[in-house]
C-alpha cells in the first residue's frame, strides 16, 4: 500500500528530526569513564566521591567518572576482563608485577603522549615512573608509594616501660615479654586478603637477607633457594610457631581488624605498610591510644639499618580498548592535584601519596598521626637517595611468583611444607617467569 | 498408506513416500547444534588444551603430558582429589539420611505437609552465592556471626572456615543445610506414590511404623533413592560455588577441590592448559561414578 | 492398627522434629532480614539481637547505589530468553526422541544424557576465550545460548515424558488429514505439553537466575551483570558493611522466593516427576 507523497515526506522529516534529536542528546550526555577500584569502607567511598568524582564531573561536561568497588578479587576480575578485551577504562593494578602481564598482552594504552600533555614525566619521581615504563613506552603511573615499618601501640609501650626494638634480639625479647603478658606480639590477619602473607616474606627478605641479596635474586644472579632466603623464611616460621602472629586467629581476622586489636592494646606491634594509616580513624582514634612507628628491626648481621622495603602500592593504566582514553587520562591527572591529595590524606591516609617530585606540604597544625604519616613519607623518599631501600614483593616480584607466595607461605606456617621447599618452589616459579620475560629489569643500587 | 508397525507406530504412521525422516532430523538439529557448539566442541578443545601450555592470550604451545606429570607431582592436586572424595562421601550420605527421616515424618502427619515442604525447599531456590555470604558473615564469623555470639558466652567455638582441619567440613555443613530439603521433597513425592494398601496391610499385621518404613516403604522407593544418589554423586564432584565463595580453597589449600583448582588456575594464573588437565580429571571421576552406577543397576536388573 | 495414643504421640514427635528442621532452615534467612535493618555497630556488639531503630532506608539505598534494578532486569532478560530458546529447541527434539522418529534416537539420547554429567570447567575455558575473540563477552544473548545448551537435555527428557503420554492416534489422525509435521508440532504437541513447558520454564528460569560461575565469567561490567554477578561484584563495595550486603541479598533472593511460593506445586511436581517416574 503506497503512502501518499505528503505522508512519506512527513515520515521522513519526522525520522530525520528524531535521529538528529537523538544524536544531539547523545552528544550532550557525558560519556562514562569507568574505574574499577578495590574495596573501600563507606566513609572512604564517600570521601572519594566528594573530592574526586563530584569535582571532576562538575568541572566539565564531556566525561562522567564512575568508580566501581570490586573488592579484593579485583586482580582476578581484571585478568578475566582484559583477556576478553573488556574491562574498565581506568585500570588499577596491584603494582608493576601485575601491570607487566597486561603490557605483554598489549592490553594497555601507551601513555607517553598524555605524560607530555599533563607533565607527568616532570611531576612524578623518576625511579617510580620508570617502573611503569617498558622499552621506552610508558604504560602505567605509580599511584602510591608505600613502605613497610613496624607499627606499635605507644601507649602500651609507655605503660610497660618498653622500647621499640631495633634488632632481632631486642625484638624477640620484647615479643617474649608480650606473650607472657597475654598480649599478641604482632597484630596480623589475612582474611579476605590472602595476599597479605607475602608482606611478611618481603619484609623478612629485605631485612634479614638484605636488599643487596634481594636485588641480586631479582636480577637472576642469585637463586631464591639460597640459604640466606631459606633462613629468612625459617625465621618467619619460628615466629609463627612461637605464637607471634596470633595463631589460628590469623585466618579469621582481616588486616584492619588485626590493626584494631593493636589499637585496644591486645596486640603490641604490627608489621604493616604505610597504607595502615587509613585505618587509624576506625581504630586508634576510637580507642584513644597512641600510634607510632619504627623501622623494621635489623634481623641479621649482614643488613644495614634502617631498611625501608619500598613499594608502589598500585599502578594506574588506561585500557587499550577504552573508548574514552582522553577522559581516563584527565581523571588520572586529577589524582596528582595537591588539593586532592591533602583532602584525601586526612580522611584516607596512606593511600593517596602519589610519588610526586614535590609533594604537597600539609598545613601547619598537623595532628599527631598525620605528622607520623608525613615523617614516614619523608623517610621513604630519603631511602631512595640514601640507598636504604628494600623491595616489596607486590611491586618487584613477577605476578605468578607473587601469586604462589600468598598460598605457599600459609603452608609453611601450617607446617605442611618446609621453608626450603617453599623457597625451591619460589625459585622454580621465578626462573620460569624470568624465562618468559616477565621480570622487569631493575635500576642498579649503587 | 503405510501400515502401522507394532514396534514403532509413530515412525510408520508418519512416514510417507516423502523424506519424513529428513524433517525429523530438522526438528532435532537445533538442540543438537546448540549442544555441540557450546558443550561438545569446547569439551574436545579442553581435552586438547590439556596437552598444551596456554595463557589465553598468545598461541597454545604443545607440551605433551607435561601438565599431567606436573599435576601428579603436586601436593595441592592430591589434596583436592582427597577433598573431593571426602566431600562426596559426606554429601551423599548425610543429606540423604536427614531427608529420608524428614520424608518419613511427613508421611505421619496430615496437616502442614505443604508448609514444611515449601520451607525445606526454600534454600534451593536462593542463589548459592547469597546463602554462602549469609553463612560466612552471619553464622560463621567470630565478629558478626553466631559463632561470635556463642563466644561471648564463653563457649569455645571457632569459625570452622578459618582452621585448615575443619574448613572443608564448615563448607559441607552449609551445602548439606542447602541440599537436604530438595532430596526430602523428592523422597516424599516417591513415598506418596506407594500403594496405600500395602501400608494398611502392614499396620493390620501389627507392624510398627519404623518397621513399616524399613521393610515396605524404603524398598519401594529404592529406585528413586538410587537415582538421587547418582545425581548427588555427580553434582558433588562438581562442587565449586560454595568453596569458591566461602574459603576460595583456603586456609592454605586445605579446602581446595578440583573445581576451584581448575577455575583458579585458568582465570587467576592464566594457565589454561593446566586448568584443562584438572577439568579432565574432574570429568573422569564423574564418569567413573556413572559407570559404577550403571554396572550396579545392570547387575540388579539381570538378577530380577 | 496402631493404637490411637501411639499415633498421637507419634504425631507430636513428628511435628516437633519437623519444626526443629524448619527452624534450622529459616534461621539463617531470618538473620539476613533482621540484620539488614540494623547498623554495623549493632551487629558487632551483638550478632543476635533485634534492631534498635529499624533502618528500612537501607533497602532504597542499596537499590539506588548498587543499581540493582538494572541487574534484576538483566536477570529477567536472560531467564526469559533462555526459557524461550529451550522451549523452542527442546520440544521438537523431545518429540523426535519420544516417537523415535530417527534411527539414531538412542545415540542422541545417550549423548544428551552424557552432556548433563560434564562439569562446567570442561567447556568454559575454550568457550570463554572464543567468545572473547568474537567480542561476545558482556553479551546477554550469547549467555542465553550457553545456558540454553546446558539446560536443554534436562528439559528434553522432561518434555519427553509428557509427549509419551499423548495418544499417538491424535498424530495419526492429523497425518491422515494431511497435516505436515510442523503443523502437528504446533497444533498438537506444543499445546498438549503445556504443563511440561510450564514446568520447564519454572525450573530453567530458577536455575538461570541463581547461576553463578558462568555469569561471573561472561558478564563483567556493572551494566551487563545479572543479579548474582552483580552481588559478587558488590561484595567488594560492601567489604564489612553487612547491613547493606544483607539488604542486597534479600532484594535478590526475594523474587525467587515469592515466585517459588506462588508456584510451589508446579515446581515440586516437576522436579519430582523427573526423579520419581524414572
Amino acid at each position: 500500500m503506497a503512502l501518499s507523497r505528503v505522508t512519506r515526506r512527513l515520515v521522513l522529516a519526522g525520522g530525520a528530526a528524531a535521529i538528529s534529536f537523538a544524536a544531539v542528546k547523545a552528544d550532550a550526555a557525558p560519556r562514562r569513564v569507568v574505574w574499577w577500584y578495590e574495596g573501600a569502607t563507606a566513609a572512604q567511598q564517600a570521601a572519594l566521591d566528594k573530592f574526586l568524582v563530584k569535582p571532576f564531573n562538575e568541572s566539565q561536561s564531556e566525561y562522567e567518572l564512575v568508580i566501581e568497588f570490586r573488592g579484593s578479587g579485583l586482580p582476578d576480575q581484571l585478568l578475566v576482563a582484559l583477556s576478553a578485551g573488556s574491562g574498565p577504562d581506568i585500570i588499577l593494578t596491584n603494582g608493576p608485577a601485575w601491570t607487566q602481564r597486561f603490557v605483554t598482552a598489549k592490553r594497555l594504552l601507551p601513555l607517553n603522549d598524555y605524560a607530555k600533555q599533563f607533565g607527568w614525566d616532570k611531576r612524578i619521581v623518576p625511579f617510580m615512573l620508570g617502573m611503569g615504563t617498558y622499552d621506552g613506552t610508558m604504560y602505567a603511573l605509580p599511584k602510591t608509594s608505600e613502605t613497610q615499618v613496624l607499627f606499635y601501640n605507644e601507649t602500651l609501650f609507655k605503660k610497660n616501660g618498653w622500647q621499640p626494638p631495633t634488632d632481632r634480639a631486642t625484638f624477640e625479647a620484647l615479643a617474649g615479654k608480650m606473650l607472657k603478658a597475654g598480649i599478641s606480639p604482632l597484630a596480623a590477619g589475612n582474611a579476605g586478603a590472602r595476599f597479605a602473607n607475602r608482606h611478611y616474606v618481603g619484609a623478612s627478605f629485605s631485612c634479614y637477607a638484605g636488599p643487596d641479596n634481594v636485588y641480586k635474586a631479582l636480577s637472576g644472579q642469585l637463586p631464591w633457594n639460597d640459604p640466606v632466603f631459606v633462613e629468612s623464611v625459617q625465621l618467619l616460621k619460628d615466629w609463627w610457631d612461637k605464637g607471634y602472629f596470633g595463631g589460628p586467629k590469623y585466618f579469621a581476622l582481616t588486616m584492619q581488624q588485626a590493626f584494631a586489636l593493636m589499637a585496644t592494646g591486645k596486640s603490641g606491634m604490627a608489621l604493616q605498610g604505610s597504607w595502615a594509616f587509613q585505618w587509624v580513624d576506625e581504630t586508634f582514634k576510637k580507642t584513644g591510644q597512641d600510634l607510632n612507628w619504627t623501622p623494621i628491626p635489623k634481623l641479621s648481621a649482614q643488613v644495614p639499618y634502617p631498611v625501608f622495603p619500598l613499594g608502589i602500592g598500585a599502578d594506574l593504566a588506561i585500557n587499550a580498548a577504552s573508548q574514552v582514553p582522553e577522559g581516563a587520562a584527565r581523571a588520572i591527572n586529577a589524582l596528582l592535584d595537591h588539593k586532592f591529595i591533602i583532602a584525601m590524606s586526612e580522611l584516607w591516609g596512606g593511600e593517596w601519596d602519589s610519588p610526586l617530585v614535590s609533594p604537597p606540604t600539609p598545613g601547619e597544625n598537623l595532628d599527631r598521626v598525620t605528622a607520623l604519616a608525613v615523617k614516614l613519607n619523608y623517610e621513604t623518599t630519603s631511602a631512595l637517595q640514601h640507598k636504604t631501600y628494600g623491595y616489596a614483593p607486590w611491586t618487584f616480584w613477577p605476578a605468578r611468583t607473587d601469586d604462589y607466595m600468598k598460598g605457599g607461605m600459609e603452608e609453611v606456617g601450617l607446617g605442611q611444607i618446609t621453608a626450603k621447599q617453599f623457597c625451591d618452589k619460589v625459585n622454580e616459579t621465578f626462573q620460569q617467569d624470568m624465562k618468559d620475560g616477565l621480570v622487569k629489569a631493575l635500576p642498579e643500587r649503587a | 498408506m503405510a501400515k502401522a508397525n507394532a514396534m514403532n507406530p509413530g515412525v510408520a504412521a508418519l512416514t510417507t513416500a516423502g523424506g519424513e525422516h529428513n524433517s525429523a532430523w530438522l526438528f532435532v538439529l537445533p538442540a543438537l547444534l546448540l549442544s555441540l557448539s557450546v558443550v561438545a566442541f569446547p569439551v574436545a578443545a579442553t581435552v586438547m588444551f590439556s596437552f598444551t601450555e596456554w595463557n589465553g592470550l598468545g598461541t597454545p604451545r604443545f607440551i605433551g603430558l607435561d601438565n599431567f606429570e606436573a599435576m601428579v607431582g603436586e601436593a595441592r592436586f592430591w589434596t583436592a582429589i582427597a577433598n573431593n572424595f571426602i566431600y562426596t562421601a559426606v554429601f551423599v550420605t548425610v543429606p540423604m539420611i536427614i531427608a529420608l527421616v524428614a520424608a518419613a515424618l511427613l508421611m505421619l502427619i496430615k496437616a502442614g505437609r505443604t508448609f514444611f515442604q515449601v520451607v525445606f525447599f526454600l534454600p534451593v531456590t536462593i542463589a548459592t552465592i547469597i546463602l554462602a555470604q549469609i553463612w560466612r558473615g552471619m553464622i560463621y564469623s567470630p565478629v558478626t556471626g553466631m559463632v561470635g555470639w556463642l563466644q561471648s558466652f564463653g563457649l569455645n567455638v571457632a569459625n570452622p572456615l578459618a582452621d585448615p582441619s575443619t574448613a572443608l567440613y564448615g563448607i559441607l555443613l552449609v551445602d548439606i543445610w542447602h541440599w537436604w530439603g530438595y532430596l526430602c521433597v523428592i523422597y516424599f513425592a516417591a513415598l506418596r506414590q506407594v500403594d496405600v494398601s500395602l501400608i494398611e496391610a502392614a499396620f493390620v499385621d501389627g507392624a510398627s511404623y519404623v518397621a513399616t518404613f524399613r521393610y515396605i516403604l524404603l524398598p519401594m522407593i529404592l529406585p528413586t533413592i538410587l537415582f538421587m544418589l547418582l545425581m548427588t554423586v555427580i553434582w558433588s564432584f562438581r562442587v565449586f560455588d560454595w568453596v569458591f565463595v566461602l574459603t576460595e580453597g583456603g586456609p592454605g589449600f586445605s579446602s581446595e577441590v578440583l573445581g576451584t583448582l581448575a577455575y583458579k588456575t585458568a582465570f587467576q594464573q592464566m594457565s589454561v592448559g593446566r586448568a584443562s588437565a584438572y577439568s579432565l580429571v574432574m570429568s573422569l571421576l564423574g564418569m567413573l561414578a556413572i559407570s559404577i552406577y550403571l554396572r550396579v543397576q545392570y547387575k540388579s536388573e539381570k538378577q530380577s | 492398627m496402631i493404637a490411637a495414643q501411639d499415633r498421637s504421640a507419634a504425631h507430636v514427635v513428628a511435628y516437633l522434629l519437623l519444626g526443629v528442621a524448619a527452624f534450622s532452615v529459616l534461621f539463617p534467612l531470618a538473620l539476613m532480614l533482621i540484620n539488614s535493618i540494623r547498623t554495623n555497630f549493632e551487629i558487632l556488639s551483638n550478632p543476635l539481637g533485634w534492631p534498635e531503630e529499624p533502618n528500612f532506608a537501607v533497602y532504597q539505598q542499596v537499590w539506588v547505589e548498587s543499581k540493582l534494578g538494572r541487574a534484576l532486569f538483566n536477570s529477567c532478560l536472560v531467564a526469559a530468553g533462555t526459557v524461550t530458546i529451550v522451549c523452542l529447541v527442546a520440544t521438537p527434539a523431545a518429540w523426535v526422541i519420544a516417537r523415535r522418529r530417527v534411527p539414531g534416537w538412542l545415540v542422541i539420547s545417550l549423548y544428551f544424557l552424557a552432556t548433563t554429567t560434564v562439569p562446567v570447567q570442561m567447556f568454559i575455558f575454550p568457550l570463554y576465550f572464543l567468545f572473547a575473540k568474537l567480542g561476545l563477552i558482556n553479551n546477554h544473548f550469547a549467555l542465553m545460548f550457553v545456558y540454553a545448551a546446558i539446560y536443554t537435555p534436562f528439559s528434553l527428557f522432561l518434555l519427553r515424558t509428557y509427549i509419551v503420554s499423548i495418544p499417538i492416534e491424535l498424530e495419526e489422525a492429523a497425518r491422515i488429514d494431511g497435516a505436515s509435521a510442523l503443523q502437528i508440532l504446533m497444533r498438537i504437541i506444543f499445546p498438549l505439553t503445556s504443563p511440561g513447558l510450564l514446568t520447564v520454564a519454572l525450573i530453567v528460569s530458577l536455575n538461570t537466575w541463581n547461576e553463578f560461575l558462568i555469569s561471573i565469567t561472561f558478564l563483567q561490567t556493572d551494566v551487563a551483570a545479572t543479579a548474582t554477578a552483580r552481588f559478587y561484584q558488590l561484595s567488594g563495595r560492601y567489604g564489612s558493611d553487612w547491613p547493606q550486603m544483607m539488604a542486597t541479598a534479600a532484594l535478590i533472593a526475594a523474587p525467587t522466593i515469592v515466585f517459588f511460593i506462588m508456584l510451589q506445586r508446579r515446581f515440586i511436581d516437576g522436579i519430582s516427576s523427573g526423579a520419581v517416574k524414572n
